[in-house]
C-alpha cells in the first residue's frame, strides 16, 4: 500500500511538472516580439560662440587720451564679449573640452605694436577664471567635461601702465575649442 | 496528493486567467525586426541652457510598423497598450528615456510612455486576426545615461474587457 501511494505521488507530480512546462513553453510564445529599435550613439558635437551671434569679428574698443595715457588706471574696453562653449557627447563626463586661446598676434598700428600681454578680464561665470593674454598660442582658459555648456561675459581690460606712441592699434586673438 | 492537485488546479487558473487578462501581444508578423537611428542633439537658442537640455538627445524613428497577431481576441472588447520595458540594453540607469508617439492608425491613440510604464493606445472592439498599426516614434534620451547604443523593444499589451 505504502509503495502503491509513493507511485501515484509520482504520477501528480510529473503531471504538475507537465503543466508548469506546458505554461512555460505558452508563456514563451506569447513574449515573441519582433521589433527592435536601435538608437546608435549621438555624434560628439562641440560649439563655440565668440562675441555677437552670427558672422564676423566683434570688435573691443579701448579709448585713451592724452591725459590719461600711462597712468596706470587700466581701461575698460567695450562692448563686453559673450562666450559660449558647448561639448557633447554620449556618456556623461567622459570626455574633456578645453577652450584655448591664441594671442601671438600684437596690436599693430604702422610700425609700432602693442603686446597682447597687457590685455585682462573679468568674467561674470566662476567656470572662465580671471586671466591675462599670455602673448603665446594654446593658453588654457577653462576645461569642461561632457555635456555641457558654458556662457560667460568677459570685460576686457588695457592695463595702460606704459606709454606708446600715439595711434590706432588692432589686433586679434582666437579662440579655439576642442574636445579629443 | 492535495497539495499536487492544488498547485495542478492553481496553473491552470494561471493559465485560464492569463488568457483572458492582460496579455502580451505576439508582433513576429512585423515587416521590420530592426529599425536602426541616429539621434540629433536637442537644439535650444537658449545662451544658459540647463545641463539637462545639453545632454538630450532626439531620436526619430518614421513608420514602425506593427503586425500584431490579436486572433485570439477577435470580436472581444479590449484595451490595448504600448509598454516600453524598463530595461533597456545599453543604458546605465533607467531614468531618462521617453517615448512619443503619433499614431498613423486610425483606431490607435497617439501617446508617451516612460521606460517602465505603459500607455493606452487602443479602446474597441477587435476587428481582426492580424491588427497592423503604425507609429512615428520621437524618443528623447539623456546621454548621460548612454553607455552605447540602446535597443528598445516596446511591444503590446492586450486586457479584455467586459
Amino acid at each position: 500500500m505504502s509503495t502503491c501511494n509513493v507511485s501515484i505521488q509520482c504520477k501528480l507530480r510529473a503531471s504538475v511538472l507537465l503543466t508548469a512546462a506546458l505554461f512555460c513553453s505558452v508563456a514563451d510564445m506569447r513574449h515573441a516580439t519582433a521589433v527592435t529599435v536601435v538608437v546608435a550613439n549621438g555624434t560628439p558635437q562641440i560649439r563655440l560662440r565668440v562675441g555677437a551671434a552670427g558672422a564676423g569679428i566683434s570688435l573691443v574698443t579701448f579709448t585713451l587720451t592724452a591725459t590719461n595715457a600711462g597712468n596706470g588706471v587700466a581701461i575698460n574696453g567695450a562692448p563686453n564679449i559673450t562666450i559660449i562653449a558647448e561639448a557633447r557627447g554620449p556618456v556623461a563626463n567622459a570626455r574633456n573640452a578645453t577652450l584655448t586661446v591664441n594671442s601671438t598676434a600684437a596690436m599693430i598700428s604702422g610700425a609700432d605694436s602693442i603686446p597682447m600681454s597687457v590685455i585682462t578680464w573679468t568674467t561674470n561665470d566662476a567656470t572662465f577664471p580671471v586671466g591675462t593674454f599670455s602673448g603665446g598660442a594654446g593658453q588654457v582658459l577653462t576645461t569642461f567635461q561632457n555635456s555641457r555648456r558654458r556662457t560667460t561675459a568677459h570685460t576686457f581690460r588695457y592695463a595702460n601702465t606704459q606709454i606708446f606712441p600715439a595711434g590706432t592699434y588692432n589686433g586679434q586673438v582666437t579662440y579655439t575649442l576642442s574636445m579629443p | 496528493m492535495k497539495f499536487f492537485t492544488y498547485i495542478t488546479i492553481m496553473l491552470a487558473y494561471m493559465l485560464c486567467t492569463d488568457c483572458i487578462g492582460q496579455v502580451r501581444l505576439d508582433d513576429a508578423a512585423s515587416p521590420r525586426a530592426r529599425v536602426e537611428v541616429t539621434p540629433t542633439w536637442l537644439e535650444t537658442d537658449a545662451d544658459e541652457a540647463s545641463d539637462d537640455e545639453v545632454n538630450t538627445l532626439v531620436a526619430s524613428v518614421p513608420n514602425v510598423e506593427y503586425r500584431l497577431n490579436t486572433a485570439t481576441f477577435l470580436n472581444k472588447n479590449a484595451r490595448i497598450y504600448l509598454v516600453l520595458p524598463q530595461s533597456v540594453a545599453g543604458l546605465s540607469s533607467a531614468g531618462g528615456v521617453r517615448a512619443q508617439w503619433r499614431s498613423k492608425s486610425n483606431a490607435f491613440l497617439s501617446g508617451s510612455v516612460l521606460l517602465g510604464a505603459r500607455a493606452l493606445v487602443f479602446t474597441g472592439k477587435v476587428t481582426g486576426a492580424l491588427t497592423t498599426v503604425i507609429f512615428d516614434y520621437t524618443i528623447t534620451i539623456d546621454s548621460r545615461a548612454m553607455m552605447r547604443p540602446l535597443e528598445f523593444r516596446p511591444y503590446f499589451e492586450i486586457d479584455i474587457t467586459p
